[in-house]
């Protein structure tokens, strides 16, 4: 995505920016003082759809965590919530249930995307018998039920909450049309995360297969190899199109739907490219000191976030069976 | 002094009921939530735990050995039985029913690749001295072939071997080389000519683990086992008599063990991997997740039944042929290619069934594992040579297509060009 409102000189100096800025290892907290320090937010409001799919995309390409899914997220829900007192984190839907909310009852359960503690307010999407509300709970009842993802991609740092229960006076305040938003907000964001992860394994992939000499050239020229490769950037680039669209359409009635599309196609992008990366490397690529098997890990757990590819397109395929009249993304 | 098949069956029979236990019950059902909940293909367990399975496959194969069973095919002046495929085939499928250590750290490479080899290609007195020995479970042999820069051009290293009067000194470094750590000896591919072609200046050597110069270092894999090692090879002295076939032919005694691992790795079933193609695990699998009425899940565990079930009709015919003295012939990389194609899609068919749950380490048994089982199948795609190299001898050596242009095959090997092993 080019910068829109953003001259093309600005645009470089905040790519490398933010590539020095997650180049340097730091904690999620530590990675939002220092987009502070940027100024961020200034760019953020600026051109929303270049600047979020610039820090995930970067946010992918270096594996790093941070809170920013978060803050996506409290943005999209600030129309309903009050002003801020506090430090917010967001408990997003456990991934067991794709985009499933607790219900407001409880017990409620959730991913976090890092540690919460002291003042930090927890928001909790939930649901009830009208649709979705927001509940906001003090740290501390989250934190207790809160033990590390581990599994698949131990380095994401997020931790899996079970069992809250949310104290007697907590008031869920409706979220009306914000929580679909939110999550629109927040598949868009993940999806440009995931292309980022898939980039960064392609271009390893390239520059492997580029330098390592079978049969007396580089593996790169083997047709097998570089249509491998090929059909890995046709995958990334295709879902980098419908996210794209996707933006151009946020502001538009369908845009849960492009939403939901972008993160189907980025899912299905990272199996193919984390596929066919694995596979040119080697045996290489499957040891551990090779880089490959993070971001093989680190793009499967994020393709779990918000709803996996898998239960979008169920999700997709019912809604269309059921007569859902799905507007074009490509009327754009 | 074949003997008639009902006999033999009876006699496995009591061999079995004397030291094992039956399996509860048949392959036929599957106790969901019960047993271990593991499923990779490589050995993911801490060392101490890996040193007692070993411990328990050693001691299976001795009593294997010590009743006539232990190398059922095998010539009798080596410890064989001197019977047929099919007794080895009938063995076999007798003592799936029962619960036995599983012997892949011995089978797969040593008995499966090295032991044909040193049969087919080294002196008498070698073959009398090892092969008895591999096959009562004593020697554990390993696979010294690739390096850093010869992986699918093996015929590409350059570990070097002099000779200096009786004996060879070896220099050079091996990698990916499983089961290092546990093997007494391995078969090592030296360059011996690098003023030849590549494949002419290569000689093989039965290397002795334990002598001085043989250094072992692991190499974790990235489904968390570390089944596969560097080995460095500093001055290493070897006799004559460990020299394998003749001096620069090493490539012929290679292709003997490539064609018996690819057969080898094609016909594995078993192991705690199989269950990710077996029907009665997947059809648990489904029942479990409530998705036992889902048509998608059905049509696709339907497929996943049939390409197995080719598989294995393929197999049994390769490893009969091969059981029966025969040479596995390039056909061996068709049930290697469809093996690793399918165990990959029953992994990834079931971590469509189990879900996002499977990030998780939630406890929950007959999820997590499965991370194992999708962290390995890549590793099927590329060990015993890659889905590629396997197109490639299926187009080049059964379909009879024209080579691909190059002239590194007949290049004195001095003058190739070639590269590190780096990412
Ligand atoms: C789990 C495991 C266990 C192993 N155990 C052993 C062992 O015990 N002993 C041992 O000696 N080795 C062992 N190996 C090594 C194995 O044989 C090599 O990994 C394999 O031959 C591929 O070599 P490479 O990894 O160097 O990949 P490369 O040869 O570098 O290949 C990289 C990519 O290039 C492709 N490529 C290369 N050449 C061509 C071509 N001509 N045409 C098209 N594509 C091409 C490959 O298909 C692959 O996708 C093991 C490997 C693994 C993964």
């Amino acid at each position: 995505m080019s910068p829109g409102s953003m001259d093309t000189a600005t645009g470089e100096l905040l790519t490398a920016s933010l590539r020095g800025l997650f180049a340097a290892p730091a904690s999620a907290d530590d990675l939002g003082a220092r987009l502070a320090d940027l100024g961020w937010d200034e760019v953020l409001a600026a051109d929303p759809a270049w600047a979020t799919t610039l820090l995930f995309t970067e946010q992918g390409r270096a594996l790093a965590g941070s809170r920013a899914l978060d803050d996506v997220v409290l943005a999209a829900l600030s129309p309903v919530l009050p002003p801020a007192a506090h430090a917010r984190a967001v408990l997003h839907p456990h991934p067991s249930g794709g985009a499933e909310l607790s219900a407001a009852e409880g017990p409620l359960r959730g991913l976090l995307l890092a540690p919460v503690d002291g003042d930090t307010e927890v928001v909790v999407p939930v649901a009830t018998g009208d649709g979705a509300a927001l509940l906001t709970l003090p740290s501390a009842p989250v934190a207790s039920r809160a033990t590390p993802a581990g599994g698949f991609d131990p380095a994401s740092g997020w931790l899996l909450v079970e069992g809250v229960h949310a104290p007697s006076d907590a008031r869920a305040l409706p979220a009306g049309a914000a929580w679909q938003d939110a999550l629109s907000a927040g598949r868009r964001a993940l999806s440009a995360e995931i292309l980022g992860v898939c980039a960064a394994a392609l271009a390893m992939a390239v520059r492997h297969t580029s330098a390592r000499v079978q049969y007396g050239r580089p593996i790169a020229s083997f047709q097998a190899v570089r249509h491998r490769l090929s059909e890995a950037h046709v995958a990334v680039t295709g879902a980098r199109a419908v996210l794209d669209a996707a933006w151009q359409v946020a502001e538009r009635s369908d845009a849960g739907w492009a939403a939901t599309l972008a993160k189907v196609r980025a899912g299905r992008a990272q199996a193919e490219c984390m596929r066919a990366a694995v596979q040119v490397l080697g045996a290489t690529g499957l040891t551990q000191e090779s880089e490959m098997h993070r971001f093989v890990t680190r793009a499967a757990a994020l393709d779990a976030l918000l709803g996996s590819r898998q239960q979008l397109t169920e999700r997709i395929g019912t809604d269309l069976l059921a007569g859902a009249a799905m507007a074009p993304v490509a009327g754009i | 002094m074949p003997i008639e098949m009902d006999d033999f069956v009876a006699e496995v029979r009591s061999f079995l009921d004397a030291h094992a236990p039956r399996r509860p019950h048949g392959d036929a059902e599957v106790d969901w939530g019960t047993g271990i909940d593991r499923i990779s293909y490589f050995s993911t367990d801490p060392p101490d735990v890996e040193a007692e399975n070993v411990a328990a496959a050693r001691a299976w194969q001795r009593r294997r050995y010590d009743a006539g069973l232990g190398w059922i095919v095998g010539p009798p002046e080596y410890g064989g039985r001197g019977l047929t495929a099919v007794h080895d085939m009938v063995y076999d499928s007798v003592e799936a029913e029962y619960e036995v250590p599983d012997t892949g750290v011995l089978s797969l490479i040593g008995l499966g690749m090295i032991g044909p080899t040193i049969l087919a290609h080294a002196q008498q007195q070698i073959r009398e001295r090892y092969l008895p020995a591999m096959y009562a479970g004593d020697v554990i042999a390993c696979q010294l072939f690739s390096e850093p820069a010869a992986g699918s051009d093996l015929a590409a290293v350059s570990t070097r071997a002099v000779r200096d009067g009786d004996a060879w000194v070896i220099d050079g470094q091996k990698v990916w080389t499983s089961i290092a750590h546990h093997a007494q000896i391995g078969l090592a591919l030296c360059r011996t000519d690098p003023d030849r072609p590549k494949h002419k200046g290569i000689t093989a050597f039965l290397v002795d683990m334990s002598a001085p110069g043989v250094d072992v270092r692991p190499l974790r894999q990235m489904s968390g086992g570390a089944e596969f090692n560097e080995v460095f090879l500093t001055d290493v002295r070897v006799p004559d008599e460990h020299r394998i076939g003749a001096v620069n032919d090493g490539w012929r005694v290679a292709l003997t063990t490539l064609m018996n691992e690819r057969a080898s790795v094609g016909g594995e079933g078993a192991g705690p991997a199989g269950r990710a193609v077996s029907l009665p695990f997947l059809t648990a699998l489904l029942k479990a997740n409530d998705r036992l009425g889902d048509a998608a899940a059905r049509r696709r565990l339907a497929e996943l039944y049939a390409d197995q079930a080719a598989t294995e009709y393929l197999n049994h015919q390769a490893v009969r042929r091969l059981r029966e003295g025969g040479q596995p012939g390039p056909e061996a990389s068709v049930s290697k290619l469809m093996y690793g194609q399918n165990l990959t899609r029953g992994a990834h068919f079931a971590a469509e069934v189990v879900g996002p749950r499977l990030l998780a380490d939630t406890g929950e048994w007959g999820t997590f594992s499965w991370t194992e089982l999708l962290l390995s199948t890549p590793a099927l795609r590329i060990l015993g040579g890659t889905e590629e190299i396997m197109k490639n001898i299926l187009a080049e050596r059964v379909l009879g297509l024209p080579k691909e242009s190059g002239t590194d095959a007949t290049t004195p090997f001095r003058e190739l060009r070639r590269s590190g092993g780096t990412a």
